[in-house]
């Protein structure tokens, strides 16, 4: 197994005196999908800014492919480069005038030559679906378009990994299913991906590996159904169960079902166990 | 300020080389304030209107407006410099003594304050041009191939971001506060406005601070670059700029002698 990221008993606090981080140690496997789960407050964003060298632990140490993260230019430059950082708020991170220029900055930062830089704004965002906004100034655009142009602005630097800071947040149904295709998406061309979310649902039938935090600490990790089948667990982090597990264990205890081996990972499975073959309508 | 920013992305001189659009403005704008008459700034303003209502196909109910803007400025200055004020009794068309001071309109100062009205207008006229037809971003772009400072380039694409971002956060700020009766009475709107103030600039640092720590995400180094989209030249543009400058500047000349 390789990991492209590990944090090994990371602590951190704020300059105000704010204890964010309380000895955090996780590993993230390359290529594949971790979600992070906790309240506000639990630390996850503060986490994400140690993963590009942003902020700079008091204690502890962050490594990138196994190698300790230096905290001078060359290094950080090329952490930065792989690493993508999508940001909660579009607009924070917005902030060239036109969304074709703005696409164009992370990679023109790498010092590419000006032909791969336009190849690389085109294909981001193509594949983020604004190439139809690209002339278009930035405050003109939704917030589902926001959402996607910064998200093309990181593509277009072609990261390794990129990380989600609570990607579905405020947005519509609609908007919330493209950013999953597209996280999605993004994972399939073997782009490992984290992301922090509140939404259970997504991170059980979504997620290889579940990470949950509290106050600055990592209180659990596994894959989705260890997670969610631990209900000390579920309620040390105030989180409830999803849906679909819900439905299956009431579905058990009222003996319409017998417990499988494992619990559906999917309302596909879901409905294989009810004795439907028909795959779900999406 | 938001309608001006969508005809500057959507007029129909959109495709236009930004440079020949800042050239015309520019020199127009130069020619019609050089020159001590009515006339040229007078034609600079029905040139530059037309230009912008029928050309870039601005909305003329949104430019007259726009125009008003400065009207209120304009007649205070234009006030100030009908008006004489002297110790020495001069040569007034209108006014009297007053005590020991003379107040008086001088044919001379209404002369130089029609004048003054009429360079105003003109030369509003010919920004107005630029900023509804050229977008801030390729104004950007051409000052940076003109070499000017990186610094001042940098600070512009800021703050016309953060105008918007401004803009937004105190129009959210704004409408919460009126949905809680916080502009219901003078006292309250007082109060109000103070509280929407402050908090717009912690929130402004607060927000700053984000967009930084985003910027270093991608790799910012200290130089803000972005791709530019490439024009192609129009001889046909640049031969009627030519020549419309020429013929201002010899109506500008010819008609010195004149008014």
């Amino acid at each position: 197994m390789n990991y492209i990221l590990q944090a090994d008993d990371v602590y951190f606090r704020y300059e105000d005196g704010t204890t964010a981080l309380q000895g955090v140690t996780l590993k993230i496997e390359e290529g594949k999908k971790t979600v992070l789960l906790g309240g506000n407050g639990a630390g996850k964003s503060t986490l994400f800014l140690h993963f590009n060298g942003i902020y700079r632990p008091h204690r502890g140490t962050v490594l990138f492919n196994g190698e300790e993260i230096q905290y001078k230019n060359s290094f950080l430059k090329h952490l930065r480069k792989n690493i993508g950082v999508v940001f909660q708020d579009p607009d924070t991170q917005l902030f060239s005038a036109n969304v074709y220029q703005d696409v164009s900055f992370g990679p023109i930062n790498l010092g590419l030559s000006e032909e791969e830089v336009k190849t690389r704004v085109i294909d981001a965002m193509k594949e983020t679906g604004v190439k139809h906004l690209s002339k278009k100034p930035t405050h003109l655009l939704s917030y589902g378009e926001k959402k996607r142009a910064a998200i093309a602005g990181v593509l277009a630097m072609k990261p390794k990994l990129i990380v989600f800071d609570e990607p579905t947040a405020w947005l519509d149904p609609a908007g919330y299913r493209q950013i999953v295709k597209l996280i999605e998406d993004i994972n399939r061309q073997g782009k490992t991906v984290v992301l922090s979310t509140h939404d259970v649902d997504l991170a059980y039938s979504w997620a290889d590996l579940v990470i949950v935090m509290k106050e600055g600490k990592v209180i659990g990790q596994g894959t989705p159904q260890e997670i969610f089948q631990n209900n000390r667990l579920l309620s040390e982090a105030s989180l409830v169960k999803p849906w679909l597990l819900e439905v299956y264990d009431k579905l058990v205890a009222q003996g319409w079902l017998n417990r499988s081996a494992a619990p559906p990972a999917n309302k596909g499975e879901l409905y294989k166990l009810l004795g439907d073959n028909q795959p779900p309508k999406p | 300020m938001f309608r001006i920013d969508q005809f500057a992305y959507n007029n129909s001189l959109s495709a236009v080389n930004p440079v020949e659009k800042i050239a015309f403005a520019v020199i127009t704008l130069a020619i019609g304030i050089a020159f001590d008459t009515v006339l040229v700034p007078l034609t600079v303003f029905l040139l530059m209107s037309v230009s912008t209502i029928f050309l870039a196909r601005v909305s003329a109910v949104f430019y007259l407006r726009l125009l008003s803007l400065p009207f209120t400025f304009l007649l205070v200055s234009m006030a100030a410099v009908i008006f004489n004020i002297s110790l020495t009794p001069f040569n007034y068309l209108f006014g009297g003594a007053w005590g020991p001071v003379y107040i008086g309109i001088s044919a001379e100062s209404l002369r130089q304050a029609v004048q003054l009205l009429f360079k105003a207008l003109g030369a509003v006229s010919c920004l107005y041009f630029l900023a509804l037809t050229t977008p801030m971003t390729e104004i950007i772009n051409t000052l940076r191939k003109l070499k000017v400072p990186v610094l001042f380039l940098e600070l512009m694409i800021l703050i016309y971001r953060f105008i918007f971002l401004l803009l937004d956060t105190a129009g959210k700020i704004h409408l919460s506060q009126s949905s809680r009766w916080g502009y219901a009475s003078i006292k309250t709107s007082y109060r109000s406005m103070a509280v929407l103030i402050a908090n717009l600039f912690s929130r402004a640092y607060w927000r700053s601070q984000s967009s930084y720590q985003a910027l270093l995400s991608r790799g910012y180094s200290g130089d803000m670059k972005f791709l530019g989209v490439k024009y192609s030249w129009s001889y046909r543009n640049l031969m009627l700029i030519l020549i419309i400058e020429a013929a201002l500047l010899s109506l500008g000349l010819c008609g010195r002698a004149n008014i």
